[in-house]
């Protein structure tokens, strides 16, 4: 089992990272654009196969360290931007994406190597039903903010006011996973450690990226903000997305260190 | 008295606002690198906290207003929604903030070590709370397959004057809760059995920590009980295998005059000699549980305000068709 989930990871890394390449070489030709979103397709079923590998392993949605979560992140990351690429008609931004997740996915070996084929049982304090819906919801703020970035990076070079309107939408389905995840999170900590805010490093870089994406949508409402500044806006809170996920597990200690 | 109004009218605008969440990001980002928790509790931190409260206290007075003056007109109804959804968001952080300054306030969260058999009162620990007494009848760990743990379980009663005693189970992710008092599992430990005997004239026993010297009077010479390891292995150190009392030692440490002698690993009912006619026996270890008390009067309004935000943005979200 163990030797499927990695090579499942090796593969969805490659078809992202091929998706990516042909995207930038597309230059917008149709047929070639298809053929990406095809890689993106086979590396999203490979994405997802390396999760049901890891959950059979397990015996239970694998929710709890590092790579499990990468897993997760890439996986709603592309499913979304899968659905936006259909529904908006348009595929300029899936070179950036897909280059993202293939990067996000590289880590797991880079960095997280042991963590898939590690099956030892939860710790007592994981053992809750919040679990799920915490990890849940934060996969999906993540995900939202990863899409949301790599369209922006994109309208920085080629504007869109299709793409303007996408943005803010899965800017808004982020942020209001993220809101969710940090108040289920904060019911949970209460439950478990008896303090519903302790200033953990986690806890302290979740709500530094709530506040730029809150700051966000108040500039957003004045015109002047709803182009460049607010891409990179996007792009910056994106960047702090991925600070609170491996700067808080690898530069800082605290209650969250689960990998 | 211009530049004070000018002061208060800035200090309620959405700049402000806008320009206080991000000072606080920052002042919280930089402060994430430091561990100690005072950092958050400076006067500059705290501060900043209430401009932000009064901030958006007026900003959601304000909303508030906005939303009954064109909930006359006829606006569609998916905007309305969207604007409670806001509403909450503001009002329920507004929440949150009160609920947290209670606490501090208020609040109390002590750590107690208590051994089986012991009993505290709670209303020592925490003032002005419900006065009655906790008793640790039994501690558990339980282990998984693996043998890492699966759950700490403190099995306590209740005590209460006029009242026959209840019993619970208090373990990771359940606390007691009761009468306005939270009780949580948060860690656990041993307590070394330890007796000291100079000859004839001079013997006593008793209950040390981890880490803690036992000193010999009239001599000098002490020992110092640095752990005690359930499950020893050589290959381990001084980390134990596991934490079922497999092969139970006691690391310990001989010192003279301050200065250390030698490290030992003692069995349980292990006795040394330190010099002619003095020993130090090893009777055993007495497991203590790691139990926070915890008394929040501002919980429920931090609850409360919680819901708030859940609730509002998922109103957000039900509206989220606005086209450009």
């Amino acid at each position: 089992m163990t030797v499927f989930i990695n090579e499942f990871v090796y593969l969805t890394i490659a078809l992202y990272l091929l998706a990516s390449v042909i995207y930038f070489l597309s230059r917008e030709n149709l047929s070639r654009q298809r053929i990406a979103q095809m890689f993106v397709i086979a590396g999203f079923l490979a994405n997802s196969l390396a999760l049901f590998f890891r959950a059979m392993l397990v015996g239970r949605l694998p929710l709890t360290n590092g790579a499990e979560f990468i897993l997760w992140f890439t996986w709603f990351t592309m499913l979304l931007y899968l659905f936006y690429e259909i529904r908006s008609k348009s595929k300029g931004a899936g070179g950036a994406v897909a280059l993202l997740a293939a990067l996000l996915v590289a880590t797991i070996p880079l960095l997280m190597g042991h963590q898939l084929s590690n099956e030892s049982a939860l710790m007592p304090a994981l053992k809750s039903h919040w679990l799920i819906s915490h990890v849940l919801t934060a996969m999906f703020s993540y995900g939202s903010f990863a899409v949301a970035a790599g369209i922006s990076a994109v309208q920085l070079t080629k504007r869109s006011t299709k793409a303007e309107y996408w943005i803010h939408k899965i800017v808004t389905f982020g942020f209001v996973m993220l809101t969710l995840a940090i108040v289920l999170g904060a019911i949970w900590a209460e439950q478990a450690w008896g303090r519903y805010w302790s200033w953990d490093p986690k806890e302290t870089w979740a709500l530094v990226t709530w506040i730029i994406y809150a700051i966000y949508f108040h500039l957003h409402r004045q015109e002047a903000w709803k182009e460049k500044r607010a891409n990179l806006l996007v792009v910056g809170g994106f960047i702090l997305v991925l600070f609170t996920f491996f700067g808080v597990n690898y530069l800082l200690s605290g209650l969250h260190s689960y990998s | 008295m211009v530049t004070l109004r000018k002061l208060v009218s800035f200090l309620y605008s959405m700049k402000a606002g806008l320009f206080l969440l991000a000072t606080i990001g920052i002042i919280s980002a930089i402060g994430s690198y430091f561990v100690p928790k005072t950092y958050y509790r400076s006067n500059i931190f705290e501060l900043l906290l209430v401009l932000l409260f009064l901030n958006m206290t007026f900003c959601t007075v304000n909303q508030l207003n906005i939303y009954f003056r064109s909930a006359k007109n006829i606006a569609p109804k998916a905007l309305h929604i969207r604007r409670i959804g806001i509403l909450l968001i503001h009002a329920g952080m507004v929440i949150i903030l009160i609920g947290g300054t209670m606490n501090s306030i208020g609040g109390k969260s002590v750590t107690v070590r208590i051994t089986e058999g012991e009993t505290v009162e709670i209303a020592d620990i925490v003032p002005n709370a419900h006065p009655f007494a906790l008793r640790v009848n039994k501690f558990t760990i339980e282990f998984n397959e693996d043998a890492s743990p699966s759950q700490y379980i403190s099995d306590v009663s209740v005590i209460e004057e006029e009242k026959s005693s209840q019993e619970y189970n208090i373990s990771v992710n359940h606390p007691l809760v009761y009468e306005g008092v939270k009780v949580y599992q948060s860690s656990f430990g041993y307590l070394i059995d330890i007796e000291g005997k100079n000859g004839t004239e001079w013997s006593e026993q008793e209950l040390l920590g981890e880490r803690q010297f036992f000193k010999i009077p009239n001599t000098d010479k002490a020992v110092l009980v640095y752990k005690y390891v359930p499950d020893f292995d050589q290959a381990w150190g001084m980390k134990t295998k596991s934490y079922q009392p497999n092969n139970p030692r006691i690391i310990y440490a001989t010192y003279i005059n301050g200065s250390r002698l030698e490290i030992g690993y003692a069995t349980l009912g292990d006795t040394i000699e330190l010099e002619d006619h003095v020993t130090v026996t090893f009777h055993g270890v007495k497991p203590f549980t790691g139990l926070v008390i915890k008394k929040d009067p501002g919980l429920a309004l931090a609850r409360a305000g919680g819901i708030m935000l859940m609730v509002g943005a998922c109103l957000v979200l039900i509206n989220n068709k606005r086209k450009a």
